[in-house]
């Protein structure tokens, strides 16, 4: 494993982000947009700006704002990866000492691995809650076992643009080059794994995993509002649009898909729970937004930073996609 | 110096202090026309300091950060480039009113941008203030029983389209692209396939909100401050600036599209005309992709009027269904095989364009729920880039055939292949809204307007190249007396050629009389 993490790195047949057009149809979606209306605040005003000669180092608040939700990615009709090229400007102004970095220790706890065909990476939230983590467990089916590896510092570090020890990446892939099947929680880390992994690995995100069984989609009702993560799918939207769409109308519920069908995001992540790296999204804003005028009676996460979201700011109760097939 | 060099008609001979020469660039794009210099002086950064240092007073402050400005460097058009002094976002109208104020004192110009959707530079800033209406973009009053919406000018389409469908509600009529926004829109027309029923998109608005040039607020509507109303709707942004809006909506539904295939233009346009003239239709307009290949569309909001218009006026339709088509136009490519070219580019336009029409999750039971999500999505894949060329011709009744082939001919001229985008605009408003819009004089009732639309895939053609092609279609607006979509910017030297100085100087004279320092959006018409 290289140092520079390639998923930082233009990808094959990427659109270069000078081919922008200025439509502005990415920030449809965004969330920055949306709570400021500032133009110079989204990925099409840093592009923008960008292409119209402004440095790196004029970009340090734009840089800052996006929350990576990759909601402007699936609208760009040029087909730039966006947050792609978000997260590879962070590394640049981070290289720079322009962007704070949160300092973040590895947690592992060794285990043997080998038993499992199917691995999880739950995180570092669904990970220290053991009853949840088995449930999804016991719902995706045997042969399936816990990371011991959370690669919360991993994701930081994607999220914060800093570089990672060629030692600690190594470590951390090591183990999943031997599985068949990993299913990753975080939509990022989902989006990077699923880069760097062979073909031979696959790569799935938590919630779609566990909406392949039925007892899980059998619990949805029309009055859920089903959160789906936002960074895997907005990233993957021509893939996954239509597994959702048909889960739309099978289950009758309301999603976070706009009228773009891009995933819109609660605003909450780890990443911004640190000190100094809080975002501008308001996420009692953004929470108030995707509720509104709708009529829900529960709300249903796949993402655990979701789940605390709306525990701040609604009363309704609250569950993980693996909590409904048992309700 | 060479003689034969000195001989080039292009050479560039000292003007007489006073007298503007013939353009040497290009010497035939204004013979005739009077040039005249009306406003007061060209900006040079005369009484900036003054200006933000006024506004700096007031707690307002402009953004003249290079990362700041060089974001509005262009408009969607790709044409015009022009860089703000600076920047400001407005938040209130009370912010709009300040601005002006101080701009008119100081004589500083003020170009307004919302979208930025123009393609003759209309909303590029060549110095002076860029005020960018985007941070007044709040939802403000959602009626269900009135059917109305009050919101703020600088939203886009999009995002009040968003707040409407919480509440199973939508807008009456839009443009195609959602990132225009509301009181630009409002101010230039806005024409959407349902506009041979509902007429522009400004003629949605019940009332508005603006602030004058010289930074007074005024509500406006029929009943109220109706000069103002109808000067500013249609206005290009010269008479004022809209800050809110109230607009007619409607319950959502989605619509039901069907697609009738033509092998000849003139056909499928008095087809069009019929269905317009005839109310056959809630959305009609004709999309072309060759000669050739014309699709005129029809769509529906309710069964019942699809069900009305299979009874009475399918029959008359004189296009094909997609395989009649589909087989006809095979006989044709297959007893003209040295056509090949042309077969092959129709069946990848079919492969990759329908399927984006209809995408399996915008589509419920057969129906489109989110028209123009579909729309703007296709109108940026296939037709944008990083340049815009779309020349208009808006017309009477009785001249669209006319223009619009020779409008055909012109685009034939110029690119392998392009697209015309036809629709009828019902007059609904007072004629005085209309006096410099794209409703033209002699429209009756319903006027027809055509975009004329490269494709210019990738290509790069330069601007005089670009800038010809679109003379030439405004060239055939002049000579048959029609009116344009665009008017702004560049073009703005045809303004006099179409409507005669008589009218021109009367629009001229009331924006003096309301722009004393010609500070709003100066430079875009007169």
């Amino acid at each position: 494993m290289k140092k520079n993490i390639p998923y930082y790195q233009s990808q094959p047949g990427a659109t270069d982000p000078s081919q922008c057009n200025g439509c502005g149809v990415c920030m449809l979606s965004c969330p920055v947009w949306q709570q400021h209306h500032t133009k110079a605040l989204t990925y099409c005003g840093r592009n923008r700006a960008s292409i119209g000669g402004a440095r790196d180092e004029d970009l340090v608040a734009s840089a800052r704002a996006c929350i990576l939700c990759g909601s402007c990615e699936p609208l760009c009709p040029m087909g730039i990866r966006t947050q792609q090229a978000t997260i590879s400007l962070r590394r640049n102004l981070s290289v720079r000492g322009l962007l704070l970095k949160p300092a973040i220790q590895p947690d592992t706890q060794i285990s043997d691995m080998a038993d499992y065909s199917r691995l999880v990476i739950p995180g570092r939230i669904l990970r220290a809650n053991t009853s949840l983590a088995s449930s999804i467990l016991t719902l995706l089916g045997q042969r399936s076992g816990l990371y011991s590896d959370d690669g919360y510092d991993i994701l930081l570090a994607l999220e914060s643009g800093q570089e990672m020890n060629d030692e600690r990446i190594e470590n951390f892939m090591a183990p999943l080059m031997k599985t068949t099947e990993l299913i990753v929680a975080d939509g990022l880390l989902f989006n990077v794994l699923r880069s760097l992994l062979p073909k031979s690995i696959a790569v799935r995100p938590l919630g779609q995993s566990l909406l392949t069984n039925p007892k899980v989609r059998a619990g949805l009702k029309p009055t859920d509002f089903y959160m789906i993560e936002t960074r895997a799918y907005n990233a993957n939207r021509r893939e996954f649009v239509a597994l959702y769409d048909a889960l739309r109308q099978e289950t009758g519920c309301f999603m976070n898909l706009d009228l773009q069908r891009a995933a819109t995001p609660t605003g909450a992540s780890s990443y911004q729970r640190h000190r100094g790296l809080e975002s501008i999204v308001s996420v009692e804003a953004q929470v108030k937004w995707l509720l509104e005028g709708r009529a829900a009676k529960r709300i249903v996460v796949e993402h655990p930073d979701d789940y605390e979201a709306f525990a701040t700011y609604t009363k309704l109760p609250i569950v993980h996609l693996a909590e409904v097939a048992k309700i | 110096m060479n003689n034969s060099l000195q001989q080039k008609p292009f050479d560039i001979k000292p003007a007489k202090p006073g007298v503007i020469p013939p353009c040497p660039v290009a010497p035939d794009a204004l013979i005739g026309i009077p040039r005249r210099q009306t406003n007061p002086s060209c900006w040079e950064g005369d009484g900036w300091q003054g200006f933000t240092a006024d506004l700096a007073a007031r707690g307002i402050v402009i953004d003249e950060l290079k990362s700041a400005r060089t974001l509005y460097v262009t408009d969607a058009g790709g044409m015009a480039y022009g860089l703000p002094r600076g920047v400001l976002i407005a938040r209130t109208t009370g912010m709009v009113a300040e601005v002006m104020g101080a701009a008119q004192k100081h004589r500083v110009p003020v170009t307004v941008r919302g979208g930025g959707l123009t393609t003759e530079g209309e909303t590029v800033s060549f110095g002076g203030l860029q005020l960018d209406m985007c941070g007044m973009s709040r939802v403000l009053d959602i009626n269900a029983d009135t059917l109305t919406v009050r919101c703020e000018a600088g939203i886009y389409w999009h995002s009040l389209a968003e707040s409407l469908r919480r509440h199973k509600l939508d807008y009456l009529s839009a443009p195609l692209n959602m990132t225009a926004s509301v009181g630009g829109t409002l101010g230039v027309g806005g024409i959407d396939i349902n506009s041979p029923r509902f007429g522009c998109s400004a003629d949605q608005a019940l009332a508005i909100k603006i602030v004058t040039p010289t930074g007074e607020i005024l509500e406006c509507s029929g009943s109220e401050n109706t000069w103002w109303f109808n000067r500013v709707l249609l206005g290009y942004g010269q008479f004022g600036i809209i800050t809110e809006a109230t607009l007619r909506i409607r319950p959502f539904t989605p619509l039901t599209m069907h697609y009738f295939y033509y092998g000849d233009l003139r056909t499928a346009m008095e087809d069009l005309v019929m269905l317009c003239d005839e109310d056959a239709a809630d959305y009609t307009g004709i999309l072309t992709m060759l000669d050739r290949a014309v699709n005129l569309l029809v769509a529906f909001d309710s069964d019942e009027r699809e069900q009305a218009f299979f009874k009475k006026w399918h029959s008359r339709l004189r296009g094909f269904g997609e395989l009649g088509f589909a087989l006809r136009t095979g006989m044709h490519y297959a007893l003209r095989p040295w056509k090949l070219r042309e077969a092959l580019y129709l069946l990848d336009r079919k492969r990759a364009l329908l399927p984006e029409l209809q995408p399996a999750h915008h589509m419920s039971n057969g129906k489109i729920v989110d028209r123009t999500v579909v729309f703007s999505q296709a109108v940026w894949k296939f037709w944008g880039g990083r340049q815009m060329v779309i020349p208009d011709l808006a017309t009477s009744r009785e001249k669209f055939f006319e223009a619009i082939l020779r409008g055909n001919e012109v685009c034939k001229k110029y690119f392998p292949h392009y697209t015309l985008y036809c629709v009828g605009i019902k007059l609904i408003g007072p004629r005085e809204r209309y006096e410099l819009s794209c409703i033209p004089p002699d429209a009756e009732g319903i006027a027809y307007g055509c975009e004329f639309e490269p494709m210019l895939e990738g290509h790069t053609y330069s601007r005089d190249h670009l800038q010809s092609f679109k003379n030439e279609i405004y060239d055939i607006g002049v000579d048959l007396g029609t009116s344009y979509y665009r008017f702004g910017g560049m073009m703005k030297g045809y303004i006099r050629r179409v409507f005669g100085d008589e009218l021109v100087d009367k629009h001229l004279a009331m924006k003096q009389n309301v722009d004393p320092a010609m500070v709003l959006n100066r430079d875009v018409i007169f």
